[in-house]
């Protein structure tokens, strides 16, 4: 099924359109790049705030509150720029290992974003213990999908 | 000798060949995409106070003292690995239009931040609790963003025009 979906993806006209136009691929990796920032960004310096090490005189939900915007952006960014390189590139993606270790984190972070963080950030009265851990995996699962995505250029 | 080819010598050296023909350097790679993420993504929420667009119930000099020791390490970070990377492919940066526009986004952002901390910041007194500040210091906000913006941008289109 997924190299069915893969190769429909290819030679589909947005795929198409992506990969023939000069500076398609390229534009469409910096919004990615603009959309990492944003997020990463966002969900770094917050699970710094469940860790108590940044502005920790804030409650919890109102610093979530400042940030949540802004990180939404950032994650629709790269929900829109990724599967465009994909398109434009879907069977060499299919033949990389890093590629899907990227695409299960990030199935893995998006269900962990709008469950297990949203859930800890919207409150004031989470258990430390459970703060920290929410940071940790925030951390763990963003940063791998980071690092994961980058690694698909040479794997 | 020239610029080229002081960067052509940079590329050529021992170091420079391993780090390119080392099976890590994804991981240079990766390190420095997670450094622009940190600095520009800590300096990101600091502009859009300073833009009265976010955290206004916060004084400004107290997220950017929050902030300041992230912004910092992501950037060190970011330079750190920028410099290896260059190590690696310097005659190919040398000639590269991106390389240099990044060059100049990059100072260009230094000089603002050093004009916002030098002489826009003297009066932070007057408007440090302001919701949404004057009109310079929305500017600096704004175009620390639009810098910022230009270097991630530019630093990204570098990878494909070499």
């Amino acid at each position: 099924m997924a190299l069915s979906i893969s190769q429909w993806a290819e030679a589909s006209w947005w795929g198409t359109f992506v990969r023939e136009s000069t500076m398609g691929f390229a534009i469409a990796s910096v919004f990615l790049l603009f959309g990492i920032v944003l997020l990463l960004g966002g969900v770094f310096l917050l699970s710094l705030r469940l860790f108590g090490v940044l502005m920790a005189d804030q409650p919890v939900s109102q610093v979530a509150a400042a940030f949540r915007r802004w990180t939404l952006i950032g994650l629709v960014a790269t929900l829109l720029s990724g599967p465009s390189m994909y398109a434009a590139t879907a069977m060499r993606y299919y033949d990389s290992p890093a590629f899907w270790l990227e695409q299960q984190m990030l199935a893995v972070a998006i269900v962990f974003h709008f469950t297990l963080w949203h859930y800890v950030t919207s409150r004031d009265d989470a258990p430390a213990a459970l703060r920290a851990f929410t940071g940790i995996l925030a951390l763990g699962l963003w940063f791998g999908v980071g690092v994961a995505g980058r690694a698909i250029g040479f794997f | 000798m020239s610029l080229l080819e002081i960067c052509q010598a940079i590329e050529n050296s021992q170091i420079g060949t391993a780090m390119r023909e080392s099976n890590y350097y994804w991981m240079l790679n990766g390190s420095h995409v997670l450094g622009i993420a940190l600095s520009a993504g800590a300096i990101f929420w600091f502009d859009l106070r300073a833009m009265g667009l976010n955290m206004r119930h916060m004084r400004i000099s107290e997220v950017y003292r929050q902030i300041n020791f992230w912004m910092v390490g992501g950037f060190v970070l970011m330079i750190i690995t920028g410099l290896l990377l260059f190590w690696a492919r310097a005659a190919a940066s040398y000639g590269n239009v991106y390389f240099r526009i990044k060059l100049v986004g990059l100072a260009l952002a230094g000089a603002n931040a050093m004009y916002f901390n030098y002489y826009t910041a003297r009066g932070i007194a007057a408007w440090d609790s302001a919701p949404v500040p004057p009109l310079r210091v929305r500017m600096a906000g704004l175009l620390s963003i639009v810098l910022w913006a230009a270097v991630i941008a530019s630093g990204r289109l570098m990878a494909y025009t070499f």
